[in-house]
């Protein structure tokens, strides 16, 4: 991009003046539209499904026993014909999907969403998100979606 | 959670990230930060409120779907504006409908003073009535010279009004599905137009 470009120089006014003649006898947008916006959120999760947990590690490991408890969590989930484990530790979080497969994986938190991609063995190794997270996967039948994982 | 905390004046970026960790009061307040670039991006493209308002919502809907892929969230103004136009065009070639061909009963008066004169009559605020008055006529002559364009050109212009931050010409030609080269508009050949257009010098394209 060039710093100083004398079609843009020509061009300004002429945007100005477009932007001004149009805002003049601009109506304010209908509320049914801003409504009609609004819910447009909720269409983006209608082809995503959640996935449906099978296994939580918190719900047979026994306290006192070595790498249970707080320091490790490992959760199995079901997404269609594949299963989704997400093993979450203090520094790292892993996804595993079998039958192996590289997928896009992201990994949404309350604050951010990050773009990932599972191995060839179906792996993904991060470090752990904040808390409280969920993971997606775009499988080939579909989008899954954890619910939301709070540690 | 702490829904409440995501308001419209809060940087762009920071609302998408809301929005993608499944916030909808950050969804909420991009659209009441952004819902008028979306609104004159559609009134500048057409006057068939019909389509305007398909491509309104469409273009929403069209965020949704896509807000992962936004890789660039400072730059959502433009792409709004992008979207919306493509819509439009969409929406029109869908219904095979002519709202892209404004035929607003604006004219431009044969032998006006020419585009420097015209664009000068827009600048300052004197607050009189009277220049209020010329103000007005020139803003129609603007709208109506624009609504004569071709459709690349008007599309083109829009983006480059709405973009901002301001997007480089090659990006919005490109977000517009007609890259720079053979096909895209240049910003030269528009810009010509459209001094043309102000003049009354240019016929209907």
């Amino acid at each position: 991009m060039s710093d100083v470009d004398p079609i843009d120089d020509e061009l300004r006014p002429i945007l100005d003046a477009l932007d001004d003649a149009f805002e003049h006898v601009l109506e304010p947008v209908p509320p049914r539209l801003v409504d009609a916006a609004r819910r447009a959120f909720g269409w983006r999760l209608i082809d995503q499904q959640l996935a449906e947990l099978i296994d939580d590690s918190a719900e047979h490991e026994l306290v006192g026993i070595r790498g249970t408890s707080t320091d490790r969590r490992s959760f199995r989930y079901a997404a269609g014909e594949f299963v989704l484990r997400v093993h979450i530790t203090p520094d790292t979080l892993i996804v595993m999907l079998e039958p192996p497969l590289s997928v896009v994986c992201r990994v949404v938190t309350d604050e951010s969403a990050g773009d990932h991609r599972t191995d060839e063995l179906g792996e993904l190794v991060v470090d752990a998100p904040e808390l409280p997270f969920r993971v997606e996967v775009d499988l080939p039948n579909g989008r899954f979606v954890t619910p939301w994982i709070s540690g | 959670m702490a829904d409440d905390r995501f308001v419209p004046t809060q940087p762009i970026p920071e609302l998408v990230a809301g929005a993608l960790a499944g916030h909808q009061s950050a969804w909420d307040a991009l659209v009441e930060r952004l819902h008028r670039v979306v609104w004159k991006s559609v009134n500048m493209m057409t006057y068939d409120h019909e389509i305007r308002d398909d491509a309104f919502a469409a273009t929403w809907l069209r965020l949704a779907e896509r807000l992962q892929t936004i890789r660039e969230p400072e730059k959502l103004p433009g792409w709004l504006a992008t979207t919306a136009c493509n819509e439009v065009r969409q929406i029109v070639r869908q219904r095979n409908r002519s709202g892209m061909s404004l035929t607003e009963s604006w004219a431009v008066p044969a032998g006006t003073s020419g585009p420097g004169d015209l664009l000068d009559s827009l600048i300052g605020d004197t607050g009189d009535h009277e220049s209020e008055m010329v103000r007005d006529e020139s803003r129609q002559q603007v709208r109506s010279a624009f609504s004569r364009l071709d459709e690349p050109c008007r599309e083109l212009l829009t983006v480059l009004v709405l973009a901002d931050p301001p997007i480089p010409y090659d990006e919005a030609s490109e977000m517009l599905g007609r890259p720079v080269g053979a096909l895209g508009p240049s910003r030269r050949r528009c810009l010509d137009k459209m001094k043309g257009l102000l003049a009354g010098t240019e016929g209907e394209s």
